[in-house]
């Protein structure tokens, strides 16, 4: 256990100095392995299958999904969907982007398709229209929560395939979580706004002129907006596993950018293949390296030592929950959020299942605590990815608007999370019994 | 001379990998979704799904991710957080971090290599096959050691080119 | 023997499966009669991964002796765990097992050669079919009707399962449960009394079919088991012995158990007549049987099958 643990601060500080996550954990492993005298044959087979398994195949799929979208004028068209509805209201285009996150999480499982897809042509149009640059940056940043929540969701696969628990009941617990974080974020935005001097409001329409411009966008969107009917209406529905959703919902895009936008070519597409299948391998590699410790942490019983641990502070329900989710919290900080919740399912699951929680509300905890792990420093890939699109700002510009979003918006959504396991479960004991 | 050439011998070869892999990652990437697909279409228009198609998506998909993580490696684009780098200013001590990073990464890869290989070669010799089509396993496993064989090569190549910049740099600032 | 040995032993379900306290029993069982000689130290489920990674590491002794199901990935003639329609009765599994029962042999023969050595075969559970509310009525094989059933990915199930009428549909064990409730399959074959429990929520059926009865494996690693004494290995025989017979005897019991709660749960049971199943057998036999045996087991193998199984006519 103390050996373990020494390696586990050795792999933090490989991840520090800027060792890839997969190699710190594949040297972290390998270590315990030598100085255990475990047989690595243990170890390698087991996340071998699991990288291997047919259920996984969704992650790729849906970040393959992911890419094409972006290439096929999919989230333009969503873009100009929401604006059409709520861009003419004072601070609306901040609501316009909160929306657009959630729709476009509907059909996207990465939170940097989002912010890349959104981000790009959002923050140079707030800037225009007088937000300040850093807080259009923020709110991108940390709307993009929102995509992850709202399934499909690439860390909740992950989740999911680790813990060996239902894709599609995992998907249904955070939608809510999701949908209420949409109405704070637009909430925080609109009081925000109000304090701007500058925001300048694109000038009123007629009832008549604003119907026609939503008929307008909507016509123009179809396309666009039926693809969270296809993906979540076909998963739920029980015409396919997710798994097939993902290949679908690629297919749906590449047909969509060549046959109806037009703004696919081959070597667009070429590249959104190429592109998201790197991805995809160094999220299977790094994966691969985080099974093979979580699997040898399994067999050292870490988790047991864990919770024997945190029975031994205390017995108070209220407060395990709450060390849980400071745990979590501080591995959002360390780790991206894929990363996260593999770890999360193979070592706390276990010990949050000995207090009494149920797996699938385990499992949306763990996704919203780590998805705000992903904007919050010093391992921030979100919040740093939306200061590289929104023109190299410095973190120090953005990152006091997006806190805002995160201490009012994001952390009440994951206390109703945690500690009102209804919350999470009413949809999926509502649609699933 | 012997320099040159083995570094012009290398540069063609790294082209020649690069072009194949890039070339298998885009096949194999648009063929998963299309074996997906094709199973869903045959459950529902042929009422009888093909067995072991999924097996067919699988070993492509396995291949793919290989193939993804070798580029990963290639182009030094692999999942990580570097925070410690930000904290210097110094292009030196920045790149003196990176190859002290590849060190660790090359180390990792011979790890992988040597343990893979033990894995596959076992493998090899057992002869198991898949529970659907009948295939020998090794063909899916194989992926794995393949990866590592050429993560290594780019490991110790990304090594090789930091502490090869360190150096330069450090000869640049002792000259100004 | 005088030889002494300190090895573990784990099964790979869940830690409430009986295998677990079987695989206890036969520890404790080993360590008395060896007089503390072989010690053999359980490891719970999970700590060495699940059922394929442990057949693995049996296999290369990294686990030593392991309780799991069996795995058909090796050879196509293990596919005969699964023979459809071969028995109908608790007697004549029982028949078959034990260090005297027929199949103790033909089993051993075929794991020897990748590794691994029988010391018994752990009666399961028979196999039935569970429905969902989307098919109207108790189902009895064989149908007409189309219903889309969920089959493990392995070969004779794709074999046998369609010639009983259904639309055989592969999906993962982890994504079945879902794929009952939406709807993408309206049943699953493969299915014990004890999974339909564990399912329940989404089904509206369970009926005792009797297709296929699923037959387990305690065995230890070959390597391993040949460099044991004569004395050794007649007391890990013994011993595996005693196990598998009581278990034989509780499986029986715990079916009736977990069709009684199923009953409780509100989910309808069936228990297919004589001669509903021998209706089915005999299509099975017909259409499904030459291919298993041209495709998978052999002419061998089905000779034996067929001197065994239950008479139908
Ligand atoms: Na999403
Ligand atoms: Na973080």
């Amino acid at each position: 256990m103390t050996l373990v643990l020494i390696v586990i601060i050795c792999i933090v500080i490989m991840m520090l100095i800027g060792v890839p996550v997969g190699f710190s954990f594949g040297l972290g492993g390998f270590c315990i392995l030598i100085l255990t005298g475990i047989d690595p044959r243990f170890a390698i087979p087991a996340a071998f299958r699991a990288i291997e398994s047919y259920t996984l195949l969704a992650l790729p799929l849906f970040i393959l999904a992911g890419g094409l979208i972006t290439e096929s004028d999919i989230s333009k068209r969503l873009l100009d969907f929401t604006m059409s509805i709520v861009g003419r209201i004072k601070g609306g285009l901040g609501v316009v982007c909160v929306v657009t996150c959630t729709i476009f999480g509907a059909i996207s499982g990465c939170a940097s398709g989002a912010i890349a897809a959104i981000g790009s042509v959002l923050i140079p149009e707030m800037e225009r229209q007088g937000y300040p640059r850093g807080y259009a940056t923020g709110l991108v940043a940390t709307s993009s929560m929102i995509a992850l929540l709202i399934p499909p969701s690439i860390p909740m696969i992950a989740f999911a395939m680790t813990a060996q628990i239902s894709i599609l009941s995992a998907f249904l617990s955070t939608l809510i979580p999701g949908l209420l974080m949409m109405t704070s974020y637009s909430t925080i935005n609109i009081i925000l706004s109000r304090k701007m001097r500058n925001l300048t409001v694109a000038p009123k329409r007629s009832g008549k002129e604003s119907f026609l411009e939503i008929g307008r966008s909507t016509k123009k969107g179809f396309f666009a907006l039926f693809m969270p009917v296809l993906v979540l209406g076909g998963i739920y529905g029980g015409i396919f596993t997710p798994t097939e959703a993902a290949a679908i919902s690629a297919i749906y895009a590449v047909f969509v950018g060549f046959v109806i936008y037009r703004k696919m070519t081959v070597r667009k597409m070429g590249t959104a293949v190429k592109e998201s299948m790197i991805t995809s391998g160094a999220i299977m590699f790094l994966l691969f390296f985080i099974l093979m410790v979580s699997r040898i942490m399994v067999f050292q019983q870490v988790p047991q030592h864990l919770s024997e641990a945190l029975f031994a502070l205390t017995s108070n329900r209220w407060l395990q929950l709450m060390m849980l989710n400071v745990i979590l919290l501080l591995m959002g900080m360390l780790v991206d959020d894929v990363s996260g919740n593999i770890l999360s399912a193979a070592i706390l699951l276990p010990v949050a299942v000995s207090i009494g929680i149920d797996p699938v509300h385990f499992a949306a905890i763990s996704v919203t605590n780590l998805a705000l792990g992903n904007v919050t420093p010093p391992c921030a890939p979100m919040l740093y990815l939306a200061g590289m699109i929104g023109g190299n700002l410095p973190l120090a510009e953005f990152v006091k608007p997006a806190a805002y979003f995160m201490i009012f918006g994001a952390l009440p959504v994951i206390c109703l999370v945690t500690y009102v396991p209804g919350f999470a479960l009413f949809l999926v004991n509502l649609l699933l019994d | 001379m012997s320099l040159d050439t083995i570094k012009r011998c290398f540069n063609r070869l790294d082209k020649f990998l690069d072009t194949g892999f890039t070339t298998l990652i885009i096949i194999g990437g648009a063929l998963i979704p299309v074996t997906v697909l094709i199973q869903v279409l045959l459950r529902y228009v042929f009422k009888q799904p093909l067995f072991g198609l999924e097996e067919l998506s699988r070993l492509v998909a396995i291949w793919v991710y290989f193939f993804g993580a070798i580029l990963s490696t290639r182009m030094d684009n692999h999942v990580q957080g570097d925070v410690v780098e930000q904290f210097f200013s110094n292009p030196r001590a920045k790149l003196a971090i990176k190859s002290v990073v590849w060190c660790l990464c090359l180390l990792t890869c011979c790890l992988f290599l040597y343990h893979s290989g033990v894995y596959s070669l076992w493998l090899f010799k057992t002869g198991e096959r898949t529970t659907g089509l009948w295939w020998p396993r090794i063909t899916s496993v194989g992926s794995m050691f393949f990866g590592a064989i050429f993560m290594t090569l780019y490991s110790l190549v990304n090594l090789v080119k930091y502490l090869n910049r360190a150096f330069s740099v450090d000869d640049k600032d002792r000259r100004t | 023997g005088g030889d002494k040995y300190d090895w573990k032993i784990s099964q790979g379900i869940a830690e409430d499966h009986p295998a677990a306290e079987r695989c206890k029993q036969f520890a404790a069982l080993v360590k008395e009669k060896s007089g503390g000689n072989i010690k053999l130290t359980y490891y719970p489920s999970g700590a060495l991964g699940d059922w394929m990674e442990q057949i693995e590491s049996n296999r290369m002794g990294t686990l030593e002796i392991g309780l799991n199901a069996g795995s058909t990935s090796y050879d196509p003639r293990s596919n005969l765990m699964f023979m459809p329609y071969m028995f109908s009765s608790w007697e004549e599994t029982r028949a078959a097992i034990g260090s005297t029962g027929w199949l103790t042999p033909v089993f051993n023969e075929i794991y020897s050669s990748i590794g691994l050595h029988v010391l018994g075969i752990f009666l399961n559970a028979w196999d039935g079919m569970a429905f969902t509310k989307r098919v109207d009525g108790v189902v009895v094989p064989p149908v007409e009707k189309g219903i889309k059933m969920r089959v493990p990915p392995i070969r004779i199930f794709e074999v046998y399962i369609p010639t009983l009428g259904f639309i055989s549909t592969p999906i993962a064990f982890s994504e079945t449960f879902s794929a009952l409730q939406t709807g993408i399959v309206d049943a699953r074959s493969a299915c014990p009394a004890v999974e339909a429990f564990v399912m329940r929520d989404a089904l509206k059926s369970w009926v005792l079919t009797k297709d296929a009865f699923e037959y387990w494996f305690l065995t230890i690693n070959k390597d391993l088991w040949d460099s044991l004494s004569k004395e050794d290995q007649a007391l890990l025989t013994a011993a595996a012995d005693k196990v598998m017979a009581d278990q034989a005897v509780a499986a029986e019991k715990d079916e009736q158990d977990f069709m009684k709660k199923l009953d409780a749960a509100g989910v309808e049971v069936y228990e297919v007549t004589d001669q509903e199943w021998k209706k089915a057998a005999k299509v099975v036999r017909e259409k499904a049987w030459p291919v298993i045996q041209e495709e998978l087991i052999g002419s061998l193998l089905m000779e034996k099958v067929k001197k065994h199984s239950t008479p139908i006519d």
